[in-house]
């Protein structure tokens, strides 16, 4: 799926999808955080007596599993546009939008960004919103503001993009 | 009231610790061991390699040193590639259009085998030496409607020529793990559903979890850990006949 442009004469207000951006400072740092409240729900990994479940695009849960019984939410790692990891010795490898990143989280509540290898993914979903039928309004993706965290639906004067084929 | 408020300074403190890149820690630590991923996994590390799928590619990295990956190869693949698994010398990828295997004995020479079509879905993978197991589903978060929802599985000794042994039809089937005879399936909204897969050719429903939304699995031991869309719940399997909750956390 792609998207094109067209121009329309008339004011006109359209139903459509509008991208949330966030800076692209802030998509790229990385940030330990108290437990909180799960968004959408993504994969599972598992390392040693820790559990870590995504949050797509948001980053991952960390639960210590030592006692199976009483799994204890002990922190939240922030990687916006994460969908993703892996883990080796110390190291947590996540995708952080277009970059795949090498985390040490020897210190889990603190961070350490090891490497960054940039633009290994394509963004999905990142110049038009995604799953919605063919022929949707949104307003078209201005790169400078950052990148597209996620859309909303919203209403759009004289929206200049629609999905297509 | 100063007691609140010093809780808040450490809570403050305690919640917020960010990096930006430039970050030059790569000491070497302790402990090498690789983590486990589940069956919807688009990355897999396998010795010293992380094996790493975008949409279309799959890129090798040399993680003999872990906090400094270094890229080895970057393989095109084919489009719409979902899922990566390793097991011995062997990767499995797979894509909405079917199942690749790669010989990675040699990860810098990788050297493709074989790719076994099937019907456009999405299709999570898991192997052991002579079985591989596809789930194929068809729902539209896996974007490409249409499609199949079914359990394959697939005879696997010959690497080069991949066969199918079995089909089973389900109603969402999602992620998927194995353990001994035993494969478990995430069955969408319709809980997991547990096979015996002595007999390729006659998978038998042997037990089953209901009442949650299953998405994927990972197994390890006797725990079997299950994420869905209302939480995060462990089960005893020892007694596969008796699976037993032990405990979950709820997302709401």
């Amino acid at each position: 799926m792609v998207f094109l442009l067209f121009f329309s004469g008339s004011n006109t207000t359209k139903t459509g999808y509008r991208p949330i951006y966030i800076s692209s400072d802030i998509a790229k740092t990385i940030c330990f955080s108290a437990p909180q409240a799960m968004e959408k729900q993504g994969k599972i990994y598992i390392k040693d007596q820790y559990v870590f479940i995504g949050d797509i695009n948001l980053g991952v849960h960390i639960i210590d599993n030592t006692n199976p019984e009483y799994p204890e939410k002990i922190g939240f790692l922030k990687i916006y546009g994460n969908h993703d990891i892996a883990i080796k010795g110390n190291t947590l490898y996540a995708d952080n939008f277009d970059d795949l990143i090498a985390v040490d989280i020897s210190d889990i509540e603190h961070p350490v960004v090891t490497k960054r290898e940039k633009a290994v993914y394509t963004l999905m979903n990142h110049d038009f919103p995604p799953g919605v039928p063919y022929g949707t309004y949104f307003e078209c993706v201005d790169d400078s503001k950052g990148y597209v965290l996620s859309w909303v639906e919203a209403e759009l004067e004289n929206p200049k993009c629609y999905t297509t084929y | 009231m100063k007691r609140l408020f010093i809780m808040m300074i450490v809570l403050l403190a305690f919640s917020y610790s960010c990096v930006k890149d430039g970050g030059e820690s790569g000491v070497a630590t302790g402990g090498d061991q690789a983590g486990q991923g589940g069956s919807m996994a688009k990355f897999s590390i396998s010795n010293n390699h992380l094996f790493v799928i975008n949409e279309s590619s799959l890129k090798t990295y040399d993680i003999s040193n872990p906090a400094q990956p270094q890229k080895m190869n970057d393989l095109s693949v084919d489009f719409g590639i979902e899922t990566v698994f390793t097991m011995g010398d062997h990767l499995f990828i797979g894509s909405i259009n079917g199942l690749y295997i790669y010989d990675i004995a040699d990860p810098i020479n990788m050297k493709f085998l074989s790719y076994y079509q099937h019907i456009t879905s999405c299709d999570p993978v898991v192997a052991n030496d002579s079985l591989a197991f596809v789930t194929l589903n068809s729902s539209a978060s896996c974007w490409w409607q249409g499609g199949a929802n079914r359990l394959d599985v697939l005879d696997i000794k010959n690497k080069i020529d991949p066969e199918l042994i079995s089909s089973l039809n389900m109603i969402s089937p999602k992620g998927l793990g194995i353990k001994g005879h035993y494969v478990f399936v995430c069955n969408g909204d319709n809980g997991l559903n547990v096979y015996d897969y002595t007999n390729p050719q006659n998978l038998v429903r042997v037990a089953g979890i209901t009442g949650i939304q299953s998405y994927d699995v990972i197994i390890r031991n006797e725990l079997l850990f299950v994420i869905g869309k209302d939480g995060f719940f462990q089960y005893d399997i020892s007694d596969i006949q008796n699976i037993s909750l032990i405990s979950n956390i709820l997302f709401q």
